[in-house]
């Protein structure tokens, strides 16, 4: 096998490719913080209709292959609005596949946060309480930095998930890292090189970022 | 200053924690809450803070009735009482100087230096101001406690709520919380503490409530109930535990 077609040129192709694939990952991932908020504020409310809003929510996106969500997206929702707005359109590959990697990031963190802050003692709630200090600033200030350090490890490796699951994009078209791999596999028809550097490249960036993650944790362990 | 009347508290899965249970507490009392385990007497400082909804009954802070539907009236209404729990109940993402200032800066509106002056004169008081920069983890139960008691006492509440202060703690560290506790007390604070540290109620309260089963049985100064009650199940009682 010939590694020599893996030229400066094609590495630098590749790089670019996993550029992307950062991309979608973190904007997906910090998206889905967002929904997952909102999503574990719905689950932890009073109100029985948001309670069941975020329960669908949570169950229909973890409960179906992500594979299926993306080109749901992509290939069945344009004819659906197609058909209401009653003109063509056409979705940005791209937008739409970083959109259905967020919507389904935020189901899997909607549990992520909701345990984290039933996780936090009750009594660190009740004493917020006798303080007077308000619903809100009792979360912001007490309860959510305390549930935050227990979540930012399973938020790290659905970081880590997200960048492995870009790869998914490639089926619509997006040049992430896997899209640009086989491009230049099918370019050279040597496969073998360009999948191994990528998968090498795959491996290098989810082994900097639990590193990363590693320090992080680290320091917020200072209260411990 | 207090009035509790008919007060009664059931919680789904134990029968009757509180059974039609009334107290009147005067500015400057200490009021000390006995009894075996399970007899609601924490349930009952519970529901004068306002962590527990009554089933039935009224308390009246300064004359004006907790109104537990209103959240925001009834936050209002538990400022004027400080709370010090079992177990501490530190912050534990904040040190122990932002545990004293978080309450006066976010809810009295005080200004972080204004807050951190009075934080810091309380710690003095209890004799923890070095200790201003530590995270509560750092530090033994007894000195978590008693940052929890300058705590509360940072929001200048007129009344403090005791729930066991010393029943979490090794033997070596219950003295310095009392201590502090007899502080108050000798300052002339209005308190109710519910307490397992019968002598310690005997010496400092007023009055001293004994409850079994979610009832009062029997009331009166320490005197009375140490020697002169003809109560039978407070004399077993204290026959126990002393």
């Amino acid at each position: 096998m010939d590694f020599t077609i893996i030229t400066p040129e094609i590495f630098f192709y590749l790089l670019k490719g996993a550029g992307m694939s950062l991309l979608i990952a973190i904007i997906a991932t910090t998206v889905g913080l967002v929904l997952g908020t909102l999503g574990a504020a719905a689950k932890l409310s009073r109100s029985k209709v948001l309670n069941l809003l975020a329960s669908v929510y949570v169950e229909v996106f973890r409960g179906t292959p992500m594979m299926m969500q993306i080109t749901f997206a992509f290939l069945a929702l344009p004819a659906l609005v197609t058909l209401i707005l009653g003109k063509p359109v056409r979705f940005n590959p791209l937008i739409t596949g970083i959109a259905a990697i967020a919507i389904n990031s935020g189901a899997y963190t909607t549990e992520l946060i909701r345990s984290g802050i039933n996780g936090v003692d009750r009594g660190q709630f009740e004493a917020a309480d006798t303080l007077g200090l308000t619903y809100r600033q009792k979360m912001k200030l007490v309860i959510l930095p305390q549930a935050f350090k227990q979540i930012l490890p399973p938020l790290v490796s659905e970081l880590i998930t997200l960048i492995k699951d870009s790869s998914l994009l490639s089926t619509i078209g997006v040049v992430e890292l896997m899209k640009s791999a086989t491009t230049v596999g099918a370019n050279y028809y040597a496969y073998l090189p360009p999948l191994t550097v990528a998968s090498g490249i795959y491996l290098t960036l989810t082994l900097i970022i639990s590193a990363i993650s590693k320090v992080i944790e680290r320091r917020l362990a200072v209260s411990d | 200053m207090i009035e509790i009347t008919g007060l009664s508290k059931t919680f789904n899965n134990k029968v009757n924690a509180v059974v039609d249970f009334s107290l009147k507490v005067e500015k400057g009392e200490v009021i000390s809450l006995i009894g075996p385990s399970g007899s609601g007497k924490s349930t009952v400082l519970r529901c004068v803070a306002g962590l527990e909804t009554p089933d039935g009954g009224s308390i009246l802070i300064n004359g004006k009735r907790i109104n537990y539907r209103n959240e925001k009236e009834a936050r209002k209404q538990r400022t004027i009482m400080g709370f010090v729990f079992q177990h501490f109940n530190l912050f534990a993402n904040m040190t122990v100087l932002q545990n004293l200032t978080v309450a006066p800066v976010n809810v009295q509106g005080k200004s972080e230096a204004e807050a951190a002056e009075l934080a810091m004169k309380y710690l003095k008081r209890v004799g923890l101001e070095d200790k201003a920069d530590e995270y509560p983890s750092k530090l033994s139960g007894g000195q978590q406690q008693r940052v929890a008691i300058a705590r509360a006492l940072c929001m200048n509440p007129q009344i403090m709520l005791f729930d066991e202060p010393t029943s979490a703690l090794d033997p070596e560290m219950i003295k310095e919380v009392l201590n502090v506790i007899r502080d108050l007390a000798n300052d002339g604070m209005t308190m109710i503490i519910v307490t397992h540290e019968i002598n310690f109620a005997r010496e400092i309260s007023d009055r001293i409530v004994f409850l079994e089963n979610g009832k009062k049985l029997e009331s009166g100064t320490p005197d009375y109930i140490f020697n002169k009650t003809d109560n039978q199940r407070v004399k077993d009682f204290l026959n126990k535990v002393l």
